[in-house]
């Protein structure tokens, strides 16, 4: 049963899929599934395999690991198997609680160009849990060990798809640059940020202007330019860094303050008077 | 000559001492120095190598300690005009030799990297170790227990929290990330150095409280306070590489500040007067090596020769007291 699981869990973990496991954690009474029976529920509420208890049971698990894939948090549903009004409507008895564990594939960080800020941010991706993909003519699998995909065709390719989970980070120092974030804008990708100075920034955002994307636009998809929290990065790495910040940021929220200040900010007493 | 020079360069970088590089990149004749002479000042003023004569070199003393103190290479011009105009990173000199030469000396400090000192080995401390080598530290990993395995990238690991034998008069950079194993020793040992930043990663409850244990055992309450609890940027990070990350920006934040870097950097050449000017003639004398000195109403006067000391002693008094050079 175990290595079922795992197994398909494999499967679906290496497509891609998104998923949900739910796990029976408490049983009060009789019941047909017992503490430890799993099923895995995908993104359609359809139970690919396991078993978590009958019907009444059943729909109320597959409609919450829908729900849970959707908004990407676990969950305890406790089903009371005795109330026909306000439970689930059949009286098999007893009561039961089921764990949810939304798996949901990586987030995507997409990064146009190479050199040692790329190199670096692709690192720092892979560690903070992201699906890394490079897309540059100049990228080897050398430069990029923690890369999953190479795309050499470069970011405005067919190959690179952007999704609402993609994070796009352009930092080809090109002259085209102005065409990759438009694709990622247009793409509605979740965070779009442009490696560039403040000047040379100005430059792309005007191209983009004359392209059609005016400021409100750019305003909307929120582009990043110049990328990363402004902590006196100097170094590539150390703007590597910045950069990886700023989409922890942009994906968990917060206000890039120091964590002392953010506190002394919403009144609460420092840890020290 | 060069082999000497990079033997040098080569001994301090391994022995991690903060030194800076000194070349010859431009000069007018009549100068002793050459395109392509070098020296090597280092943090105590103490110089090797060659960059020209005695008023040159005081100069290039002092620049190199700036360079050494604040991180960044500059071009230092010595010339008989006067007038300069500001330009971004130069340091412009008044030619006070006599010969009417000029130089341009281009200044590089050569600091060691920035130690980050991990307590503890929690995911949070291996995910730090792991990402601050990365960036470029020097990482060093204290606690009992610890598995190289788990801190591949540390450049050394200390089975100890006691860490008074390391070399903290470094540029360091602490962060305790014991989580639950030796909170109270850890953060004891920390707030007992004296580097810029300590942060201790808790939740606030338990921050202050053991920060009120450590109190009522007798830690200085300023080294208490300097504490960062909670540690990091407000990033909302969720699990023990995001943790990391946002410390690792804050710790570059306070890096990049522009406030002096803490280093216990010799302070007796540094703060001596390394520039003196002798009131006779004008020229640049160093004062640590002076020959001919003078006082005068509780004034030290230093002098480039014999001649301008006589003059001087003729008739004090009627010599205005020298400013030294922009």
């Amino acid at each position: 049963m175990y290595r079922d699981i795992f197994s398909t869990m494999n499967e679906l973990s290496s497509r891609g899929a998104p998923f949900a496991i739910a796990t029976v954690i408490e049983i009060g009474g009789s019941g047909s599934a017992k503490p430890g029976s799993k099923a895995l529920i995908d993104a359609d509420a359809r139970v690919i395999l396991g078993w978590v208890g009958g019907g009444c049971v059943e729909n109320v698990v597959r409609q919450e690991a829908m729900e849970s894939i959707k908004d990407g948090r676990p969950r305890i549903v406790s089903v009371d198997l005795t109330d026909e009004v306000f439970g689930v409507g059949m009286p098999c008895g007893g009561m039961m609680k089921v764990y949810i564990d939304p798996i949901l594939p990586p987030p995507q960080l997409v990064i146009a160009g190479h050199g040692r800020i790329a190199e670096t941010l692709a690192l720092f991706g892979k560690i903070a849990g992201f699906s890394v993909t490079v897309a540059d003519p100049g990228a080897t699998s050398e430069a990029f060990p923690t890369a999953s995909r190479i795309v050499s065709a470069g970011f405005n390719s067919a190959e690179i798809k952007i999704g609402e989970d993609t994070y796009v980070v352009v930092a080809t120092q090109h002259k085209a640059d102005h065409l990759s974030i438009k694709k990622a804008i247009e793409a509605g990708a979740a965070y779009i940020a442009l490696v560039a100075s403040r000047t040379r920034a100005q430059l792309v955002f005007d191209y983009l202007a004359a392209g059609g994307i005016d400021e409100g636009r750019l305003a909307q998809a929120n582009v990043r330019a110049p990328a990363g929290l402004d902590i006196g990065a100097e170094t590539p790495e150390e703007i590597a860094l910045s950069i990886m910040s700023e989409i922890v940021l942009v994906r968990r929220g917060g206000s890039g303050r120091t964590m002392l200040e953010a506190k002394e900010m919403s009144g609460s007493r420092t840890v020290l008077e | 000559m060069f082999d000497d020079f990079l033997a040098k360069v080569t001994a301090l970088r391994s022995d991690g001492c903060p030194f800076a590089v000194a070349i010859v990149v431009r000069f007018q004749p009549p100068v002793s120095g050459k395109p392509g002479d070098k020296a090597i000042v280092q943090a105590d003023g103490q110089i090797s190598g060659w960059i020209g004569g005695g008023c040159v070199q005081p100069i290039v003393v002092r620049e190199a300690l700036r360079a050494i103190e604040d991180g960044k290479p500059k071009l230092v011009r010595i010339t008989p005009a006067r007038d300069f105009g500001a330009e971004y990173g130069v340091a412009n000199y008044t030619m006070t030799c006599h010969g009417g030469g000029a130089m341009e000396i281009y200044i590089e400090p050569v600091l060691p990297p920035a130690q980050l000192l991990i307590f503890g080995r929690s995911l949070v401390a291996q995910a730090l170790c792991k990402l601050g080598k990365t960036i470029g530290y020097f990482v060093i990993v204290a606690g009992p227990g610890l598995d190289r395995l788990q801190f591949r990238e540390a450049d050394r690991l200390l089975e100890s929290w006691d860490v008074r034998g390391l070399n903290l008069d470094r540029e360091t950079y602490i962060v305790v990330s014991t989580q639950g194993e030796g909170d109270e020793e850890a953060l004891e040992q920390a707030v007992l150095t004296n580097v810029p930043y300590v942060s201790f990663i808790a939740s606030p409850a338990k921050a202050e409280k053991i920060v009120q244990f450590l109190a009522g055992r007798g830690a200085v309450p300023e080294a208490l306070s300097r504490v960062k609890a909670p540690a990091g940027l407000d990033i909302r990070a969720l699990g023990p590489e995001e943790i990391a990350i946002s410390i690792l920006a804050e710790i570059i934040l306070i890096r990049r500040s522009g406030k002096p870097l803490h280093r216990n950097l010799p302070q007796s050449e540094a703060s001596a007067p390394i520039h003196a000017v002798d009131p006779i003639c004008g020229m640049t004398v160093d004062p640590g090596s002076a020959t001919h000195i003078s006082e005068y109403k509780g004034r030290t006067y230093y002098f480039c020769s014999a001649g301008c000391k006589h003059e001087f002693d003729k008739q004090p008094e009627t010599h205005p007291i020298p400013s030294p050079p922009a």
